[in-house]
């Protein structure tokens, strides 16, 4: 993976809370708390640019990689259709003899800088080398 | 947060579509069963936060988010389409997401 991008804001987007996306994780989860759960947990901020260019930007091989972890913090829920500002940075790059550790921290923010949610995910990608 | 045993959602194949759609997550290894094999998986996988989403929809279910400011989970083991899933939830604040007697999730949630 790329160390050298360790600390440094990889994407910086604002998009919207989307009432639209809330309905449609509501509708997945079909229970009747979904729409309380779905106003917390409405981005994944690893893919919030909707493609595959993070990944490939700090050198995460996709058919060696799998999501070790998400942790999640808020200070409140999105609002339905509010403005968001999206930061993604990338925190730690672990490297161990046969696997390297990612971190990356993404800050959900208003435009006035409040923030509302914080992610980090871990992801591993195995080395080549492995059997 | 009280103790609780919840069976969750069915997710099907057609959910991990879905989610990856409403999330912006492309990765293969949700959709892609030839992708899923190099893998070592026998099918496709759901997306991490998808079955994260299941524990934070039976935390909502017993009681609400309102009190709850975050949540730390780890991914312990790979969710297959159509798996039947448990999710746990303790008075000490562990959580766990379990697809029979496998553990694929634990995590503590973080209250106000």
């Amino acid at each position: 993976m790329n160390n050298e991008l360790v600390g440094q804001v990889l994407k910086r987007v604002r998009t919207k809370a989307y009432a639209s996306r809330m309905a449609e994780i509501e509708q997945l989860l079909g229970t009747p708390s979904a729409a309380e759960t779905a106003r917390i947990a409405l981005f994944f901020g690893f893919t919030i640019g909707r493609d595959l260019e993070l990944p490939r930007v700090i050198g995460l091989v996709m058919e060696r990689s799998l999501m070790m972890g998400h942790d999640m913090h808020w200070t409140r829920p999105f609002a339905p259709d509010e403005e968001v500002e999206v930061t993604v940075t990338l925190r730690e790059v672990i490297d161990k003899p046969d696997r390297e550790i990612a971190v990356v921290e993404t800050i959900f923010d208003t435009p006035a800088g409040e923030e509302i949610q914080r992610q980090r995910s871990t992801f591993v990608t195995f080395k080549a080398t492995r059997a | 947060m009280k103790n609780f045993k919840k069976t969750a959602p069915k997710l099907g194949k057609e959910h991990f579509v879905r989610y990856a759609s409403v999330v912006g997550d492309f990765n293969p290894i949700h959709y892609d069963l030839d992708f899923a094999r190099k893998l070592k998986m026998p099918t496709v996988v759901a997306q991490g936060p998808l079955v994260l989403l299941l524990a934070l929809d039976a935390i909502a279910a017993e009681g609400g988010l309102g009190d709850v400011k975050g949540v730390v989970a780890r991914i312990t083991g790979p969710v297959f389409p159509d798996a039947d899933l448990t999710v746990e939830g303790h008075e000490d604040g562990s959580i766990q997401i379990s697809d029979k007697d496998r553990i694929v999730l634990t995590g503590a949630v973080e209250t106000k």
